[in-house]
């Protein structure tokens, strides 16, 4: 098996210990990845462009960068989270209310819910890691964490209104200051501006030695442990930035929806839904949220109108998703590429 | 029962760099250690032995904090490593294998060694800055080993033995004062064994202190300068392989076997 | 006032016990967290309805038709389903149950709508007042259906043949193998007494809360809360720690506020499933 006599050949010494990530898609997939970001970008310039299509390509690029944002705790991390929900209404509700009640512009309300998004995340997971709460336990903690947080939402009324919403009253000239744009392409921008700071973080982090060592935690603790790792510390640090992340995008939300209330951002149905985003795509991809996002997005809203005498049939359909999923593509569509060694490196597997 | 071994040994006449006085461990009804008191001196090769059931794993779980003790004191390099955590443990420079390898399944052969790269030569934050030192440091551990040409495959693609020379390289990327190796040749063809046993002799001129749990008794007689049994969780002998594989009590301890 | 809300409580208590219980032996037999529990009490509920609507068959007379459908019903989703999945990563056996609760429970809503159906009963409007305190017959026939079924499970797993193999293959899945035991049998056995529990539970509380695709949620989710607190798999631990949660929902809900006695549940939850994760009772050990 190995023969430590004989002289290393060239052909013994790979050249690069690494993949290069993005570098090592080659012209002819950076090519394309860079026309689809293009087409994307004039997307609102074509002519005669209805309304329509604007919406479902922002709700593409929202739910792109929840489920990216997901990855970064829960693919790369293993932390399998069906809470999210919780911290897109904090930011949401974190952003409207510093609006409405103290006329803090919602950018810095962003910011804002960023760091309360953080700070619950590092709240629940501090004890959670300590004692060893991972896997399907951590999964359950969330999801009842996503509880709290809605029946809070709906009883604490002097705060949050309770649960006939917050609405975000419209500036009489939207500005960019206020976050809020006149027309829908606008908002598009926007929407693939902040999907795209997401989609960069989290391949930035993926390639960082952060993100190697979140990696080796998520696959066997124990062993990075004897190599030195602080895996609760890791963790932590990984599921505050993902919760910020998810944050900013309830911002968007309620920016762009100008109403918020408890049952929108706060429900399971979103948690599930993101999680879906995540797996179809590949979860352990930084493209995984966009991946999934692209399919799932208009794949519901085509659902949603043809059966829209019978509410219930698109969500029912998200539900036989992932169980097929679950069972003949657990890894998702990016996960098919896993095994090839470029193309993982380049989708960050 | 046979005479620990005399200070001023051919290994060091300092201080050992590990030491274990009196520690107890119960999980429910079962003391699996009791007592249990051992000095493993520096830059020398210890093995440790016993029968099934003794308490080996144990002992290793207990000492690089895997697991609490009920009582006792451990100190490494002159220090009390109790109140640590595993992974603090590690940055003393104390490393462990365990006896089924554990290796990073989701990661290519490269990938397992270079995230330890961190510590072994510290950087910033910047990834960039880790590539000269890490990476060259990967490759030599892995030429050492015999997995270069492995090194971009997925490690879940392995075979046993090469996982357990997997592990051998990603514990030394540690840049380890101490390493214990919880059973290196168990599953693996002599060959292989043989090749191993080299690299450990050659690691030990180097500086490096081994404590080796094995069930192999030609590999303790050809490795070992010490060797503690260990039997129904006490330390029943220490002392140079030939005196402590000759004595009839231990003899017996195995025979039972 | 106390004295009622403990009543209620004791009710509530028993139907989350027929619900968890169920949840309890498919997670200490297959080792899944089966989050389609509520969905499946969902499912159940409309079956009852279904007969009650289309033949007029007395909703209580419904259950050995619900009871039959429903463990066919968890047969069949072990065996096709699950058991796909239960080699593969614990992500996808989470996600999984996950997706079929999402699909039952909007598969009620697309088929049946969103509007509340009810049920009736001869023995509907009857009070008796024991204790001075005003207990519905109704919840009086659930309580005692709860106890009755989790009795008829607990003597099930211990004195019978098929109980015994059931425990063993929770107990030690390896060795069960090799004694001969067909495990995906037992499997596919304990998912579909788990749902034929659901079925009981719909049968017993349809008089009681309105027919609507949401009805399963808060159930099921509380039958998680105990499971974990009773400890996972062990079905003394849940129907126990059942009547605890269900007193202490209903004390909170009447003496301190409404709103907030699911919240407070679940606050309970998050805190005791960090201190004491292997619950209140249970001696089973964590699975990671």
């Amino acid at each position: 098996m190995t023969d430590i006599s004989a002289p290393p050949t060239a052909l013994a010494r790979p050249a690069r210990l690494r993949g290069r990530g993005i570098a090592d898609a080659g012209p002819v997939a950076g090519g394309l990845a860079a026309l689809l970001l293009a087409a994307a970008a004039a997307l609102p310039l074509l002519p005669g462009i209805s309304f329509y299509y604007l919406q479902i390509g922002i709700l593409v690029f929202w739910f792109a960068m929840l489920g990216t944002s997901w990855s970064v705790a829960g693919g790369y991390g293993g932390m399998h989270s069906i809470g999210n929900a919780t911290f897109v209404g904090l930011g949401a509700y974190t952003s409207t209310l510093l609006y409405v009640d103290f006329h803090l512009t919602p950018w810095l309300g962003m910011a804002a819910g960023m760091v309360v998004a953080a700070l619950t995340a590092l709240l629940i997971g501090y004890p959670c890691f300590r004692f060893g709460i991972r896997g399907d336990y951590f999964a359950l903690v969330t999801v009842a964490l996503g509880q709290v947080a809605y029946e809070v939402a709906n009883g604490a009324t002097a705060i949050t209104k309770g649960s006939q919403g917050v609405p975000v009253p419209y500036a009489a000239t939207p500005s960019a200051l206020d976050f809020q744009f006149g027309n829908r392409t606008q908002f598009y921008y926007v929407a693939m501006a902040i999907w795209l700071v997401t989609v960069i973080v989290a391949y930035r982090v993926r390639r960082s030695h952060f993100g190697f060592q979140l990696l080796a935690v998520r696959d066997d603790e124990i062993a990075a442990a004897r190599g030195g790792i602080n895996a609760p510390r890791r963790k932590l640090a990984a599921l505050a930035l993902s919760a910020a992340l998810t944050a900013s995008a309830g911002t968007f939300y309620a920016q762009f929806i100008l109403f918020i209330d408890p049952a929108s951002v706060f429900g399971i149905t979103l948690s599930v839904q993101i999680v879906l985003m995540a797996v179809l795509g590949g979860m352990n991809s930084y493209l995984g949220g966009i991946v999934g996002a692209l399919i799932l997005v208009p794949a519901s809203q085509y659902l949603s109108t043809t059966f829209a005498a019978h509410p219930g049939v698109d969500l029912a359909s998200y539900g036989v998703v992932l169980v097929l999923l679950t069972i003949y593509l657990p890894y998702g569509l990016l996960g098919l590429l896993r095994h090839a060694p470029r193309w993982r490196s380049v989708i960050g597997w | 029962m046979v005479t620990p071994m005399a200070a001023g040994n051919s290994a060091t006449a300092s201080q050992p760099i590990l030491s274990v006085r009196g520690v107890a461990k119960a999980f429910g009804g079962l003391q699996v250690l009791r007592e249990v008191s051992l000095d493993v001196p520096r830059n020398g090769i210890t093995g440790l032995i016993g029968p099934n059931g003794s308490g080996k794993t144990t002992l290793f779980d207990v000492i690089t904090r895997y697991q609490n003790c009920d009582a006792g004191e451990i100190s490494f390099a002159g220090q009390s490593i109790l109140p640590l955590l595993p992974h603090q443990v590690s940055h003393r420079g104390l490393v462990r294998t365990f006896q089924l390898t554990r290796v990073f399944p989701g990661l290519t052969v490269a990938e397992n060694l270079l995230v330890f790269a961190d510590r072994a030569h510290p950087r910033g934050k910047d990834a960039a800055d880790t590539r000269p030192h890490g990476e060259d440091k990967a490759r030599e551990m892995l030429d050492f080993v015999g997995l270069l040409r492995l090194a971009t495959h997925e490690a879940a693609t392995l075979s046993y033995g090469q996982l357990k020379l997997l592990e051998i390289a990603q514990v030394l990327m540690l840049d380890p004062r101490m390493l214990m190796l919880d059973e290196p040749m168990a599953g693996i063809n002599p060959g292989l064994a043989d090749e191993l046993m080299q690299r450990l002799l050659a690691l030990r001129e180097r500086g490096l202190t081994l404590l080796i749990v094995e069930h192999n008794i030609p590999v303790i007689q050809r490795l070992c300068d010490a060797v503690a049994v260990l039997n129904t969780g006490q330390v029943m002998a220490h002392g140079k392989p030939d005196e402590v594989l000759g004595d009839r009590d231990v003899r017996e301890a195995f025979l039972g076997e | 006032m106390l004295a009622s809300a403990i009543a209620s409580g004791v009710v509530l208590g028993a139907i989350y016990a027929l619900v968890a219980v169920g949840l309890a032996l498919i997670f200490g037999v297959v080792k899944i967290i089966n989050f389609a529990q509520g969905a499946l009490l969902t499912v159940a509920l409309y079956g009852v309805y279904l007969m009650y609507s289309h033949f007029r068959i007395d909703p209580y007379l419904t259950l050995p038709a619900v009871v039959a459908g429903m463990a066919a019903l968890g047969y069949l989703i072990q065996t096709v389903l699950i058991d796909r999945v239960l080699n593969k990563e614990r992500a996808s056996q989470l996600l999984i149950t996950f997706g079929l609760a999402m699909a039952l429970q909007n598969g009620c809503l697309a088929l049946f709508g969103a509007d509340y159906h009810s049920v009736n009963t001869p023995i509907d409007s009857q009070v008796i007042h024991p204790f001075g305190v005003a207990v519905t017959v109704v919840s009086l026939v659930a309580m005692g259906g709860s106890a009755l079924s989790v009795a008829f499970l607990y003597l099930f797993l211990r004195k019978t043949r098929v109980g015994t193999a059931i425990r063993v293959v929770a107990q030690q899945p390896d060795s069960a193998e090799l004694a001969g035991i067909n495990v995906r049998r037992m499997y596919a056995l304990a998912f579909a007494l788990g749902c034929a529990l659901a079925g009981v539970a719909a049968v017993l509380i349809s008089p009681m809360y309105p027919i609507q695709p949401n009805v399963g949620d808060t159930f099921g989710i509380i039958a998680f809360i105990v499971v974990v607190l009773g400890g996972l798999g062990s079905v003394t631990g849940a129907a126990a720690s059942a009547m605890l949660i269900g007193i202490g929902q209903s004390v909170f809900a009447t003496m301190i506020n409404v709103q907030m006695s699911t919240a407070f549940v679940f606050l309970v939850f998050i805190v005791l499933m960090i201190v004491r994760p292997n619950g209140l009772f249970g001696r089973t050990e964590r699975v990671a």
